[in-house]
């Protein structure tokens, strides 16, 4: 009795925690709110240690851990953003990838730009103001920057990508981890794609992952079929699905080595040419565990459209 | 611009101009001259965008580079594991599918190269980029160049896939430091040892250079097709290896009909850039299989073509 009293305070307590609220997990807003038929949690304002410790096992060298101040409260999409999601507030305009399949498949193929107009859409159809202004390169291929009404983007009330550190705030749910579970990679399991994963904590990644083009038992799963369905796993604790694995996820941030020192509200913009590469995050069915915690960072040509490629929506607050 | 005279380069199209400033220091075992340049087409492989990965080393900004040659000091042993990572064919198959191929072999490819991933986001610089540099090592990885015992048995002028004595002792000796009985074994682990770090782009625009002051390569594309990509990589590393750079074209000299006279594009004998980047096309033809008719010929024009700038017979 004593043992399972300590592991439930053990396991709602926080190292990182100095102040109420400050890993944002105690003030979830408890129900998912709708947002045009797109669920969105909201996460308040906190404070969290971004990136991997050295000794974090996958941990890549551009990871270098640091403290982030994240000063406002921000929605965040439950689940990635689904072809008939997209449907609904583009009015049926998906025109960057013909062959979509099934409409409740997540999104991809999609590059950074086409995630930004399609948050423009969503504002437009939720009346608030667009955080991007896109032009159209060619027909079908946007390019987007940061709508010239914001200093910030943290500044724009409409839909748009999280950034960086939003997502990976929301990534860790309060974990330090490298999943949200509290679970890390034990040594020589950040390749391993047997499908039967079990972390340090005792959690298995499948249960709250697809990664590795798992078949789950299952000899006839088309993975290109099945395992981009959104959610059909365990979510954080935040109720984040899929936030370790199924597609990558566009971040907002341009990717680059990160500034030392504590950071508040990051947002790796300025200054930088449109078409450095951009931030994804994730992992994606594809990858390997390793590439799938919370602090693992991709990044790629804003322009690519990249069958592993999609993204999740959030707006401030 | 750069520091051309601290680069050697591999154009893209023209020719090349620049100069290579020699470096002091201790002498290698092999030769110590100056730089290079030269001209390929660019690569023409496209492989489908797809999923990220990166270089796992914590060496990326630490060079380690004290400013003086000494290659031999230089040698690790990159291939064996990363062979164990990638588990490429035996024979060899000239495939590298981006969804097939697992992150832990990218992961040690691109560990091997020392890439620095934020210099590859930049500009130009996609995963289809970065993913086609893996392609050419996963190449030069995995393609047979036979075994290092039988190299003396091919240097002979009168063998088709005779190589020279400047790339056979280079091999043997990387071979016997790190005890390979295989030419990939050794080619791989001499380019990799070479580099300290990649970098995306390059300062004039060529498809390759090696900078020798920090022993970086600076990639642009390569080469034509993987095979093209992966004699780049020996190329570019055997200017490191050397600190040698090539020797100016005489007047009249053409290549697929370009005039590159006074060009610093041509090498004086088989010791050069070209010499290696030879060698290594005509052991990884005799490797090749017939049943990849394109890729044998792409291989033969690229010999065809490296052969032309060494002014030697």
């Amino acid at each position: 009795m004593l043992w399972l009293i300590f592991t439930t305070l053990a396991c709602t307590s926080n190292p990182t925690d100095d102040s109420a609220g400050d890993t944002g997990s105690d003030c979830i807003s408890g129900e998912p709110s709708d947002h045009l038929g797109i669920e969105m949690v909201y996460i308040c304002p906190g404070r969290f240690t971004m990136g991997s410790p050295e000794d974090e096992v996958g941990r890549q060298v551009v990871e270098p851990q640091h403290e982030v101040r994240l000063t406002r409260g921000f929605y965040m999409g439950t689940q990635e953003v689904s072809w008939r999601q997209l449907e609904a507030f583009m009015d049926g305009e998906i025109n960057w990838y013909d062959d979509v399949g099934d409409l409740g498949h997540v999104a991809f193929r999609l590059s950074a730009f086409d995630a930004e107009l399609a948050a423009n859409a969503m504002s437009a159809a939720a009346g608030l103001p667009p955080c991007y202004t896109c032009t159209e390169l060619n027909p079908g291929n946007p390019e987007c920057a940061l709508a010239e009404a914001w200093n910030t983007l943290y500044d724009c009330p409409g839909y748009r990508l999280p950034t960086e550190a939003e997502w990976e705030f929301a990534s860790r749910a309060g974990s330090q981890a490298s999943f949200a579970t509290g679970g890390d990679l034990l040594p020589e399991s950040e390749y391993d794609c047997s499908g039967k994963l079990r972390l340090d904590d005792g959690s298995w990644l499948d249960h709250f992952a697809v990664y590795c083009n798992i078949m789950e038992g299952d000899d006839n799963w088309d993975s290109s079929e099945r395992l981009r369905m959104p959610a059909t796993k365990q979510p954080n604790t935040w109720g984040l699905y899929d936030m370790h694995g199924n597609v990558m996820e566009w971040v907002a941030d341009h990717f680059d080595t990160y500034e030392e020192g504590e950071l508040v509200d990051p947002w790796v913009k300025d200054d930088y040419p449109v078409d450095y590469g951009r931030s994804i995050r994730g992992g994606s069915w594809f990858n390997s565990p390793s590439k799938l915690r919370s602090a693992a960072r991709y990044w790629d040509s804003p322009y690519t459209r990249a069958p592993v490629y999609g993204f999740r929506l959030a707006r401030s607050d | 611009m750069g520091t051309p005279q601290a680069e050697s380069r591999l154009a893209a199209g023209e020719g090349l101009r620049g100069h290579i400033r020699l470096l002091g220091g201790l002498m290698s075992r092999r030769s110590i001259m100056a730089s290079a340049l030269l001209v390929l087409s660019s690569v023409s492989c496209a492989a489908e965008q797809g999923p990220s990965f990166g270089a796992r080393s914590d060496h990326v900004e630490d060079t380690g580079w004290d400013g003086f040659y000494d290659p031999v000091s230089w040698l690790r042993d990159y291939w064996t594991s990363t062979h164990d990572a990638c588990e490429p064919p035996e024979p060899f198959e000239y495939s590298f599918n981006e969804y097939e191929v697992s992150d832990r072999c990218k992961d040690a490819l691109a560990a091997d190269l020392k890439v620095d991933l934020v210099s590859f986001s930049r500009g130009a610089g996609t995963q289809g980029t970065l993913f086609n540099l893996l392609a050419d090592a996963y190449y030069l990885l995995g393609r047979d160049q036979g075994s290092v015992d039988d190299l003396a048995l091919l240097d002979d002028t009168l063998d088709l896939y005779h190589v020279r004595d400047p790339f056979i002792g280079q091999v043997e000796l990387v071979a016997a430091e790190l005890g390979h009985s295989e030419v990939r074994q050794a080619v791989y682990n001499l380019v990799m040892s070479t580099i300290l770090i990649t970098k995306s782009g390059s300062s004039s625009g060529s498809s390759a250079e090696f900078h020798f002051d920090t022993r970086t390569l600076r990639w642009n594309g390569g080469g034509t097709g993987w095979a093209g990509g992966a004699l780049t990589l020996v190329h570019e590393s055997a200017h490191g290896w050397q600190n040698r750079r090539h020797t100016r074209c005489p007047e009249g000299h053409t290549v697929d009909g370009t005039d590159y006279s006074g060009e610093w594009v041509c090498d004086e004998d088989w010791g050069g850039a070209w010499g290696f980047h030879a060698a290594s096309a005509r052991l990884m033809l005799k490797g090749a299989s017939v049943e990849e008719p394109d890729h044998v010929e792409n291989i033969q024009d690229i010999l065809e073509r490296a052969t032309a700038f060494i002014l030697e017979d």
